[in-house]
């Protein structure tokens, strides 16, 4: 299917602006509600944090750690994300 | 002679009488007669022969019907055998095609059930894992404090590298 080139550079061009709007905002999920000091750790280790504008949010179901959001990208450092890996690793072994 | 009461003259026509009878009798009776009796004997030959000619035809006739039976009854015999010959092999080959068909199809399910049984496994796999994953979840989630749950926070931050890049999800 052609498609106009105008409205495909239109479309580049909304996308990278959302990307970059996503950018500026950072998500921080924790079970727990975080003091600043646990802020502090966390903008110690990730220096992207400094950078943007930061949400927390409270999942309980991450029973400890974080997940990290920036944009597009995530990390996943709670106790839930690694029993997940676990049960994806004893999957593939048995 | 006279004497004798014979007649000469008498005699004499009575026997000129019977020549004359003899002769005429002998050309307009006995000739004719025997004529006619000599043809119907011929007809009667000739009768005769055509009588045995027409038996000797049929005498060939039965013999040559007789033979064509015969050999008519030999030709059905030998494509009765033929056929039954046939038959047997059509048999023998339906029932070969049969077997490899019947084993085919024992095979094919035999692979299915083989498949479903892994896709059954892998299913019941997937969900004990998923069930195993929500009652340690559950079972951390309860069992852990909130001071534990920062502690372990703590923890896992300290395993990483002092500053850490982030990746694309």
């Amino acid at each position: 299917m052609k498609i106009d080139p105008q409205i495909k550079r239109d479309l580049e061009i909304k996308l990278k602006e959302e990307l970059a709007e996503k950018k500026k905002k950072a998500t921080v999920i924790s079970a727990y509600h975080l003091s600043q000091s646990d802020i502090d750790d966390l903008k110690k280790i990730f220096p992207e944090l400094n950078k943007t504008k930061i949400d927390f949010e409270v999942d309980p179901n991450l029973i400890a750690g974080y997940v990290i959001k920036i944009g597009s990208k995530v990390v996943d450092l709670s106790i839930k994300g690694k029993l997940v890996n676990l049960k994806n690793n004893l999957y593939e072994i048995t | 002679m006279e004497n004798l009461g014979i007649d000469g003259k008498l005699l004499l026509a009575q026997i000129i009488n019977f020549v004359l009878f003899y002769l005429i009798i002998k050309k307009f009776v006995a000739r004719p007669f025997l004529k006619t009796i000599e043809e119907e004997k011929q007809k009667d030959q000739e009768k005769e022969k055509l009588l045995a000619q027409i038996k000797k035809q049929e005498e060939e006739y039965l013999k040559k019907e007789e033979q064509l039976k015969e050999k008519a009854k030999r030709e059905m015999d030998l494509i009765i055998k033929q056929a039954v010959k046939e038959a047997q092999t059509l048999k023998k080959e339906i029932i070969e095609e049969a077997k490899k068909d019947a084993e085919t199809i024992r095979r094919e399910s035999r692979k299915e059930m083989e498949k479903e049984k892994e896709q059954l496994y892998r299913e019941v796999k997937q969900k004990v894992l998923d069930l195993a994953l929500i009652l340690v979840g559950q079972a951390l989630k309860d069992a852990l404090s909130e001071e534990e749950k920062k502690k372990i926070s703590q923890k896992i931050l300290n395993s990483l590298d002092k500053t850490v890049s982030l990746y694309e999800n």
